[in-house]
């Protein structure tokens, strides 16, 4: 049959009165206690984003194909996870109920006092639990050995959150995990508040900073080899705050907390130097490429850089303090973050040659290109502003962009504060990807020419953005059921994948695990 | 009481046939499950539908009755964090539109011409369907999900046919009261997530407690 123009009307018209979604009946409210989802909590994998469901105690797995689906395990909820250097596995700290009343089956039926909680370690690949390991719960962070076969895990106490307890906790302790066996993890006594793991290249030792010692781990057998102590004096606390290996692996340097000390550990023939310096350094970086170490302070306009032979010290002077440092391949990108400065420089490592880039307003961070053609970073306003042009630059958030080759620097305004910004390189072109609070839009800003940026619909105000291993970019939403986009800056495309909060809306506190007597 | 009344009925003289009968109804159907407090939350739940009742025999006939509801929550997410829900994206709602069919055996006494208790025992089917939206601005909205499911049940009640409108030729108009009891099984309501994939549950509920019709109809 031949549909004439007067019947178009009428089966537009009998679709939309078949949409059972048109005027859905809403006569009053209902709470639910948690989010269905946490879009802070999402990890990228190989194979797919990976997101807790609070509300469902759950796990879930979004593909880019529109699809998801649930991860078992076993009836535990998430504590925190995050993925292994290649994305290959997800790591999820996992717990779940316990009520001592072996006849209580369901958590709300527990009196109080007797629920507690039983944890562990799970890796998860492909959606599925591959391996579990018993780990101490208060052991919160994984640093992973450059093979990516072993994980040490260690507690990283800067939050300052209550520790999960499951019995007793043991504060020198950090646990060595073989990832490619089934064996228990292997605990290892290193000392009060071990909470930095730097790793030889070659992956044999591992370097465990702790108060007052430094400890080198043999990663064949998970045994202590060298204890290097940082201080003889037992009333005296020396906290390292960082560290970094020289890089042919035979020299740890370490910062010391409001010490001006350097320590150079060399471990191949057990012996300590102090390198004074003329303050506590801000930050340490090493750039690899020109085997030199770069320092700067938070109260000394100067960065200091430190050659691995004979650890000789070049000064060169700055017009304001920096606090970070971004090493590149022949030169460092400094920058304050921590005040109202505006200054950003490029540090040539071997003609020691600092360029000087003003920003508008004061960094917040500063990503560098893989090709380290430009910087971008996101401007904070300012506390206090003055009148006019100047006044309203001042008062909003901003995007700062650096040509590093033509020594060109670019601050925009932008509308709102930035959620997430990330930068990506084609063959011959780059971009800036800044996604702004409350709107539905994504600013796709071509750094060649940045003041016109192209903007991509988004189904929804944008929440986050975060890396995928392909290269390719994932966004999280403003959405309670549960909306993550898939962008793939080199076609322009965009695909979502919705509805996963909704995994588990109505769950029951049925206690999980009570075959296995929990 | 129900199967006293059946009895009673059964065991009754042939005064006067069962009338044929088609009725409008106004319900009430309880929701003692907790977990439908998703979609509504109140123990009753309002009705609306009809019945057809055929005289089989003296004093006994079959009742069909399709009742129909629909009803729906703004749900609010609490525990949001400040960086990502605001007030607009804190919410979303969840919707049931739901329809039942009860089919069984009507016993009824004839106390007088115009007063008729009556016991009934009815099973029959429930079909529900679970909506859940994010954005009741938009019909073309990303987190549009609906799921659907089947339920057995089945209501016992005891109930009163008034007829005081005589007429002289068969057809007369009448109302009826009735309450009971109804029940129908915990169901999964099952959806296929926008982007495909398996079916995922979102919801599972069932029905039972106190329910009431009223209606108004034609008696022949």
């Amino acid at each position: 049959m031949r549909l004439t123009s007067p019947l178009l009307p009428a089966l537009a018209l009998g679709l939309t009165a078949c949409n059972p979604f048109q005027n859905l009946p809403n006569n009053g409210y209902y709470g639910i206690d948690q989010v269905l989802w946490d879009p802070t909590s999402a990890v990228a994998a190989v194979d797919g984003v990976y997101i807790t469901l609070p509300n469902a105690r759950a796990l879930a797995r979004v593909k880019d194909d529109g699809t998801f689906d649930q991860v078992d395990l076993d009836g535990a909820e998430v504590v925190r996870m995050v993925a292994n250097p290649d994305a290959s596995k997800v790591f999820v700290w996992d717990r779940w109920p316990v009520c001592q009343d072996p006849d209580v089956k369901k958590a709300d039926d527990c009196l109080d006092g007797e629920l507690s909680y039983s944890y562990e370690l799970t890796v998860v690949e492909d959606g599925q639990r591959q391996l579990v390991k018993s780990v101490p719960p208060y052991l919160n962070r994984l640093a992973f050995s450059p093979d990516g076969s072993t994980a040490v895990a260690y507690l990283d106490y800067t939050s300052g959150d209550d520790l999960p307890v499951d019995g007793v906790v043991d504060l020198t302790q950090v646990s060595f995990i073989n990832l490619q066996t089934e064996d228990a993890p292997t605990s290892v006594s290193i000392g009060f508040s071990a909470n930095n793991v730097i790793f030889s290249q070659d992956g044999a030792r591992a370097v465990v900073l702790s108060r007052s010692s430094v400890v080198v781990v043999d990663l064949a057998t998970f045994e202590k080899t060298v204890e290097y102590p940082l201080t003889l004096d037992a009333n005296q606390q020396v906290d390292p705050s960082s560290a970094v290996l020289t890089p042919d692996g035979r020299y740890a340097l370490i910062t010391i907390t409001g010490s001006s000390d350097l320590y150079k550990l060399d471990l191949d023939v057990e012996a300590i130097d102090i390198i004074s310096l003329d303050a506590a350094p801000a930050a340490l970086s090493v750039n690899t490429a020109m085997d030199k170490s770069v320092v700067v302070y938070s109260g000394l306009a100067r960065a200091d850089v430190i050659e691995h032979e004979y650890f000789d010290i070049s000064t060169v002077p700055l017009d304001e303090p920096v606090t970070a440092v971004i090493p590149g391949s022949t030169f460092s990108l400094l920058y304050n973050d921590g005040s109202n400065t505006h200054d950003v420089y490029k540090l040539d490592i071997a003609s020691l040659e600092a360029t000087l880039y003003v920003m508008g307003n004061p960094l917040n961070d500063l990503l560098l290109t893989a090709s380290e053609h430009y910087a971008v970073g996101v401007q904070r306003p300012e506390n206090t502003y003055g009148s006019g042009l100047d006044g309203y630059q001042d008062s909003h958030w901003g995007l700062g962009v650096i040509d590093l080759v033509n020594d060109q620097d670019l601050s925009l305004v932008l509308q709102a504060e930035p959620v997430g910004t990330a930068v990506v390189e084609e063959a011959d072109a780059s971009y800036a990807l800044v996604l702004l609070s409350g709107l539905d839009t994504l600013l796709q800003l071509d750094l060649s020419n940045p003041s016109v940026p192209l903007e991509l619909a988004l189904d929804a105000p944008p929440v986050g953005i975060g890396a995928l291993p392909d290269g390719r970019f994932f966004i999280t939403h403003d959405s309670p059921l549960g909306l993550v986009s898939f962008l793939d800056p080199a076609a322009g495309t965009l695909s979502s994948t919705a509805g996963f909060g909704a995994l588990g809306l109505q769950t029951d506190d049925t206690l999980p695990r009570l075959d296995a007597s929990n | 009481m129900i199967s006293t009344i059946l009895l009673a009925a059964l065991a009754a003289g042939p005064a006067r046939a069962a009338d044929n009968e088609i009725s409008l109804e106004l319900g009430s159907l309880g929701t003692q499950d907790n977990r439908f407090n998703l979609v509504h939350d109140r123990a009753q739940m309002g009705t609306y539908g009809g019945r057809v009742g055929l005289k089989v025999l003296d004093n006994l006939g079959v009742l069909v009755d399709i009742q129909h509801g629909a009803w729906g929550n703004t749900v609010d997410v609490y525990g949001s964090s400040d960086t990502y829900y605001d007030e607009t994206g804190s919410t979303f709602t969840a919707a049931y539109r739901g329809s039942q069919v009860l089919v069984g055996p009507k016993a009824d006494l004839r106390v007088t011409d115009w007063f008729h208790p009556y016991a009934t025992i009815q099973g029959g089917l429930f079909f529900g369907r679970v909506l859940l939206d994010d954005d009741g601005q938009h019909t073309d909205n990303a987190n549009q999900i609906a799921a659907t499911a089947f339920q057995p049940g089945g209501v016992a009640a005891l109930g009163l046919d008034l007829v005081p409108i005589r007429m002289r030729h068969q057809l007369r108009f009448g109302s009826h009261l009735e309450l009971g009891y109804g029940l129908a099984a915990a169901s999964s309501f099952k959806a296929t997530p926008p982007g495909g994939g398996d079916k995922i549950e979102i919801a599972r509920f069932g029905f039972g407690g106190f329910y009431a019709k009223w209606g108004v109809g034609a008696y022949f």
